[in-house]
């Protein structure tokens, strides 16, 4: 790739409104997922929102609106990422600022992730008591951490719904409360983003994966693949807590001057790489 | 502030900032107590209402139970590695975990996989002679 071309795709990274884009689609997602609340029993994870895909008029579309921005808005939140890291943007917060916000990557994650574990299917059931197992390895921190996120195996998805109804949403508001405040972003700013999210929503059903005799492989949600490979190589405390927390600890580093912020770049690309390798492992072995 | 000498104002506002963090902290113990505590459940008997022939099997949702010549046995489809649900392969008769490839016998031995532990195995009880017909009771 030629040096020019390489410095108009950063440039067009830079100059993207992710911010705008992630917000207008949390925006969707949070009134989306209001809906589906609304119908949804978490005492009946699984024949509650299969009976949003068959049963409820329009539940359908309902899911997949809630499903579809939900992504939108954690790929267009790593884009946001991207960019201010791009800018050297995050040079200008102080140090404790950089920290707030990052976290809100950790709780955007997880708000992912437990959509993924209510609807309870195969792919939501395995990655529900696999997220528990993992946490259950970490010595001492463990169980508080599980009994604060998870207990699926022995309060089923109670937990899991509270934290992803309430708790997971505050936090990430908590670490972006500052932020976005200085910024407003309107429906009326992003109208082809809504039309085309709502337009795949019409046309296209969330994934749903029926638990059936003769289910030989489950693959988790695309942004656990890589880790989901991993486990089969590493110990759960591993591949599970110190895999991910790594490029965590990295991103924090950012924050810093050169040559630390240097230093932690090159480890977070170095990072990405692996664990963009270990996914496509996931696929090809499947 | 820094070069400001230590008077006992500023040691007491010192102090009284560190007690409240402590406090917080302190808080967040009765908190992980109270969401660590499990009500002990009852032993749960789950009924398979049929009688399995000889080298057959019955799927069900948190065992799999076999019938050898011995007699029945149950053994549990939660994989010992990080809990996924396992599916019997008939063909060639191992249990597999879905999620990570982790093996399993009939009987619940390990045999490969990055599971380290065999699959516990339930008490099962056959009935054969009961108002709500014949099958058998497995204690989980």
């Amino acid at each position: 790739m030629s040096v020019s071309k390489a410095m108009n795709i950063r440039a067009l990274i830079i100059e993207t409104k992710w911010g705008g884009l992630s917000l207008v689609s949390l925006y969707l997602s949070v009134l989306s997922g209001m809906v589906v609340a609304l119908q949804y029993d978490p005492s009946t994870p699984y024949f509650s929102a299969s009976s949003l895909d068959l049963l409820t008029p329009f539940g359908q579309f309902f899911r997949a609106c809630h499903f579809y921005s939900s992504q939108l808005f954690f790929l267009f939140s790593l884009g946001h990422l991207a960019a201010v890291i791009l800018a050297k943007a995050e040079q200008q917060l102080r140090f404790g600022k950089w920290l707030l916000l990052l976290g809100s990557v950790p709780a955007a994650l997880l708000l992912l992730f437990t959509g993924y574990v209510l609807r309870a299917d195969a792919t939501g059931e395995a990655a529900g008591v696999i997220a528990e197992n993992i946490l259950l390895s970490i010595p001492w921190l463990g169980e508080p951490l599980n009994s604060l996120l998870f207990t699926i195996e022995a309060e089923g998805m109670k937990r899991v719904y509270a934290n992803h109804l309430l708790g997971l949403g505050l936090v990430w508001g908590l670490c972006c409360w500052e932020h976005l405040r200085r910024y407003r972003v309107g429906f009326a700013q992003h109208r082809l983003l809504l039309f085309a999210t709502v337009g795949i929503s019409l046309c296209l059903a969330a994934p749903m994966e029926p638990s059936r005799l003769g289910l030989f492989h489950i693959q988790g949600p695309w942004f656990m693949l890589g880790l989901q490979e991993l486990l089969r190589y590493l110990q759960p405390f591993w591949a599970g807590v110190i895999f991910p927390l790594a490029v965590v600890v990295a991103l924090v580093w950012v924050g810093k001057e050169n040559p630390l912020r240097r230093r932690a770049l090159l480890f977070v690309a170095s990072w990405l790489v692996v664990y963009f390798c270990l996914s496509v492992l996931a696929v090809l072995t499947c | 502030m820094r070069g400001e000498p230590l008077t006992r104002r500023i040691f007491l506002a010192g102090s009284w900032s560190w007690l409240r963090w402590a406090a917080g902290i302190l808080l967040l113990y009765p908190l992980f107590r109270f969401l660590g505590y499990r009500a002990p459940k009852q032993p749960r008997i789950v009924k398979v209402g049929k009688i399995v022939p000889v080298g057959g099997f019955a799927l069900e949702h948190d065992f799999i139970l076999f019938v050898g010549q011995g007699g029945p046995w149950a053994v549990s489809r939660k994989c010992t590695h990080l809990g996924c649900r396992l599916n019997y392969q008939e063909k060639e008769g191992v249990l597999l975990c879905p999620c990570h490839q982790s093996r399993f016998s009939r009987e619940g031995v390990r045999l490969s996989g990055p599971a380290r532990k065999n699959l516990p195995r339930f008490q099962v009880v056959t009935v054969r002679e009961a108002k709500d017909g014949k099958g058998y009771l497995v204690s989980l």
